[in-house]
């Protein structure tokens, strides 16, 4: 009996001293202000320019700008050859080659950076698109605009147009297919948690179930094994895939905007003091015609595909 | 020797059988004939080598020096079928043995069923008999762990019956039992006796042993030191270590 | 009033309410609960995943009903061959032992993804490709490797005394392991396959590795789409519903077994 009440008495203590330990050590995240400048502050709709400059920016590592993006980095997004140790797997966003790759550094210098100035981090595109803080400041990556991401995360004005499109091997049934309709009747697959998946679902609705893989590459195996006709992929993956991964792919064709027309976006932590600054970093490069210059460079050169009619 | 004049050939002949454990020698030479129809109770302390030698004649243990001819055929040579010969010999164990996962009925056709070939129809209605013929008729369809330890054994000696052998072996069968349960195992083997059943029993029971045996062999240190009818050996035996014997027996109020 | 025991329960009670009370309490005020909430227990994604899962489900219970099914004389198979005496059956020993050392080495996903994406790859005529295929046949592998030793164990644990009477009733060696020793062994056995089932009913999940839309990989699909991890609420509270009753039937079933077994239990 009187083990039974002292067992119950520590026990309470621990579970007390626990709850007092935890009230007090749980961190809470640094709430973003606005930085304190000498001028005074006004209630602006847009940033003005002295609060994008970089010694003003709250930034991961003070008079540098962080970028992240998925490793590997694949063309036609970034190119050049990464150095044989490294981080960087099939292409090196040092490089500041491909269109993202040189996307960023133009974005960079509207902000202010210098190419020295810039720090890439190699960061999982899962990771970007789920809440919680981030390792960036700013991440591109091919991320799709929507409108539960953004509840997130910050996501930029477009950068990119993108469309959906369809790979498959040249000669066989599915690439004669000259509509969405026509492709109703074929296996299709795509990678889990991708806008390719929700449209497969959302527009094309085909008669057999789709087959969804953990990633790109291996819905390419799985079109090697023949257990799929076609893959649904964003339209410049689709030019790697039929470019790089498959022997004797053939892009069937681009698929129509299922309802507002997709584009990229850049990434940014939630509520970041940044985002203001890089939308209007875009709307500039627009403007300038850089992005147009950096499309034709990069993706259209490599070829147009058929657009498919609805 | 203890051959018997009047009848040239034994159902049993175990000429100077040797065997060991590893560096043991439990059986250092046995020589025993065992005519047919006849009962023969080997007695003796625990180690001397009793069940060790029933478990030589049906081939569980392999021996290292003799022979055993079963009705003129050695069945200790080399080439001969060792399943042909267990047909012939049926074996009763201390821990019966039976086979957990399968009827009373089940237990006693298999070895009918699967060895002999008999259909399950024919088996069964053999089986029903020898049972009934036991008193446990109304057991066929239980399960052994439904059974009283002298049911099982009980059974355990129908199952070996139940492949018609030449030659029973019994190897301690009521050591294992209560006391209670003992008689009715032993008036199973009794019956058999009456009915002219080969037997070699290796048994405890000193009253069983004298009412039910021909002869007696009394076995120590992996030999049959002494061995002759039952008044005889119990009556007046000869050799010093059979008195020693069976005055513990007496003792431990077991004659 | 009460006695020793009363108190004792009493005790227990008051001990369990602190205790399971407190931690409660700690963690519904938490600084992160609401959104653990949010984000595990929302009632909304629940209702909407549910039917979606419900549906995959199927699935992986066709997986693992046509694996098991395999898998459990294909594992016997293997077992069998490891116990077969004498130096003739020497290669079948080590085959059967190359068998489950291999299968049971290797992780289950990547003979998924050998077989699922390797085979077809090759294109040789007559071999099947469709994923869900060899998503059972990879499973079958992997699972008879360990269900082998599971039944070696068994039958090596029957008493030697058993096969004893058998033989000396004049069966062979196969017949005594086939009426006496194999069917004692599988019995014993029951618990251990089991669990080797319901880790194989978990391991379907690994089929989606080659397209397969299962319930975890539609829990994926779910959670991506909104963010929510309620999705893989659904899927476990589907998992728990399927896995309880199979193990308290495996009960009832051990133990009216260790009550046969026990009884004709041998004395000396």
């Amino acid at each position: 009996m009187r083990r039974g009440l002292r067992l119950t008495t520590f026990l309470t203590a621990v579970v007390f001293v626990a709850a007092a330990c935890s009230a007090t050590a749980s961190p809470t995240p640094a709430p973003t202000t606005a930085p304190a400048t000498a001028a005074p502050v006004t209630a602006a709709p847009t940033a003005t320019p002295d609060a994008c400059a970089p010694a003003n920016l709250a930034l991961k590592a003070a008079g540098k700008l962080t970028i992240g993006t998925d490793n590997p980095a694949f063309p036609p997004w970034f190119g050049g050859e990464p150095p044989a140790n490294g981080v960087w797997q099939v292409s090196d966003p040092l490089s500041g080659l491909g269109y993202e790759g040189a996307f960023a550094y133009a974005l960079a210098a509207k902000l202010g950076f210098t190419k020295e100035n810039v720090v890439w981090v190699a960061v999982p595109f899962n990771n970007v698109i789920q809440p919680g803080p981030k390792d960036f400041d700013i991440d591109i990556n091919q991320v799709s605009y929507s409108a539960e991401r953004a509840a997130n995360v910050d996501l930029s004005e477009g950068y990119f147009d993108n469309s959906q499109a369809v790979v498959a091997f040249a000669g066989s049934p599915i690439a004669g297919a000259k509509s969405v309709e026509d492709l109703k009747g074929y296996k299709l697959g795509a990678a889990v948690g991708t806008t390719s998946l929700a449209y497969i679902q959302n527009a094309i609705k085909p008669t057999a179930e789709a087959s969804v893989y953990n990633t790109n590459d291996l819905a390419v195996a799985g079109l090697q094994a023949r257990q799929i006709d076609g893959i649904v992929v964003d339209l410049s993956t689709a030019f790697y895939m039929v470019g790089a991964q498959l022997d004797n792919g053939a892009i069937v064709g681009s698929l129509p905007a299922a309802g507002t027309p997709e584009y990229f976006s850049v990434a940014l932590n939630k509520g970041s003091t940044l985002t203001a600054c890089v939308n209007r970093a875009i709307a500039a490069l627009k403007t300038d015609g850089t992005l147009e210059k950096l499309r034709v460079e990069w993706i259209a050169s490599q070829g147009n595909a058929p657009a498919l009619a609805p | 020797m203890t051959r018997d004049a009047a009848l040239p050939q034994p159902m049993l002949r175990l000429e100077a059988i040797h065997k060991s454990f590893g560096a043991t020698e439990v059986l250092r030479g046995i020589d025993l004939d065992v005519a047919e129809h006849e009962v023969v109770c080997l007695i003796g302390a625990s180690g001397s080598g009793k069940s060790t030698l029933l478990r030589c004649v049906n081939r569980l243990e392999a021996i290292e020096g003799g022979r055993i001819v079963l009705h003129g055929t050695d069945i200790t040579a080399p080439d001969v079928g060792v399943d042909a010969i267990r047909r012939r010999i049926g074996i009763v164990f201390q821990a019966f043995n039976l086979f957990p996962h399968m009827t009373v009925l089940d237990n006693v056709t298999l070895g009918p069923r699967k060895v002999l070939r008999r259909s399950r129809l024919d088996a069964e209605r053999a089986a029903l008999d020898l049972l009934a013929r036991f008193g446990l008729a109304d057991r066929a369809r239980e399960y052994p762990d439904r059974l009283s330890g002298g049911q099982q054994q009980r059974v355990a000696i129908v199952r070996a019956l139940a492949m018609q052998p030449e030659l029973l072996l019994l190897d301690e069968i009521t050591s294992a039992l209560d006391p209670e349960l003992v008689a009715e195992v032993l008036n199973v083997i009794r019956e058999l006796a009456k009915a002219g059943m080969t037997m070699v029993i290796a048994t405890h029971e000193m009253g069983f042993a004298r009412d039910v045996a021909n002869r007696v062999c009394f076995l120590d240190a992996g030999r049959i030191l002494e061995s002759g009818p039952p008044a005889e050996i119990f009556g007046a035996p000869r050799e010093a270590r059979t008195r020693q014997f069976l005055q513990r027996v007496v003792e431990a109020g077991r004659l | 009033m009460l006695g020793a025991g009363g108190r004792s329960v009493l005790i227990a009670l008051a001990s369990s309410a602190v205790v399971f009370g407190s931690l409660g309490w700690l963690v519904v005020n938490s600084p992160g609960w609401p959104l653990l909430e949010r984000s595990f227990l929302d009632a909304q994604v629940f209702r909407e995943s549910w039917p979606r899962q419900f549906a995959a489900i199927w699935r992986n219970i066709q997986l693992f009903l046509i694996a098991e099914l395999l898998i459990l004389p294909f594992g016997l198979v293997i077992a069998i061959l490891r116990s077969l005496p004498g130096p003739v059956a020497f290669p079948l020993r080590l085959l059967a032992t190359i068998y489950t050392d291999l299968f049971r080495a290797i992780p289950g996903v990547l003979v998924i993804g050998l077989l699922g994406f390797g085979i077809p790859a090759l294109g040789l005529p007559g071999v099947p490709r469709e994923a869900f295929f060899w998503g059972v046949v990879a499973l079958t592998l992997v699972y008879s490797a360990y269900v082998a030793e599971v039944y070696r164990a068994g039958i090596q644990s029957v008493h030697p005394s058993q096969v004893a009477a058998a033989r000396s009733l004049g069966l062979t060696q196969f017949q005594a392991l086939r009426y006496v020793v194999v069917p004692q062994a599988v019995r014993r056995v029951i618990p251990p396959l089991l669990n080797d089932f319901i880790g194989l009913q978990k391991d379907t999940a690994l089929v989606s590795f080659i397209g397969v839309v299962e319930v975890f990989r539609q829990a994926q699909i779910d959670q991506s789409a909104n963010f929510n991890f309620t999705p893989y609420l659904v899927t476990a509270l589907l998992f728990v519903l399927m896995t309880i009753p199979l193990a308290r039937l495996t009960d009832w079933l051990v133990e009216r077994d260790r009550r046969r077994q026990l009884a004709t239990r041998a004395f000396g």
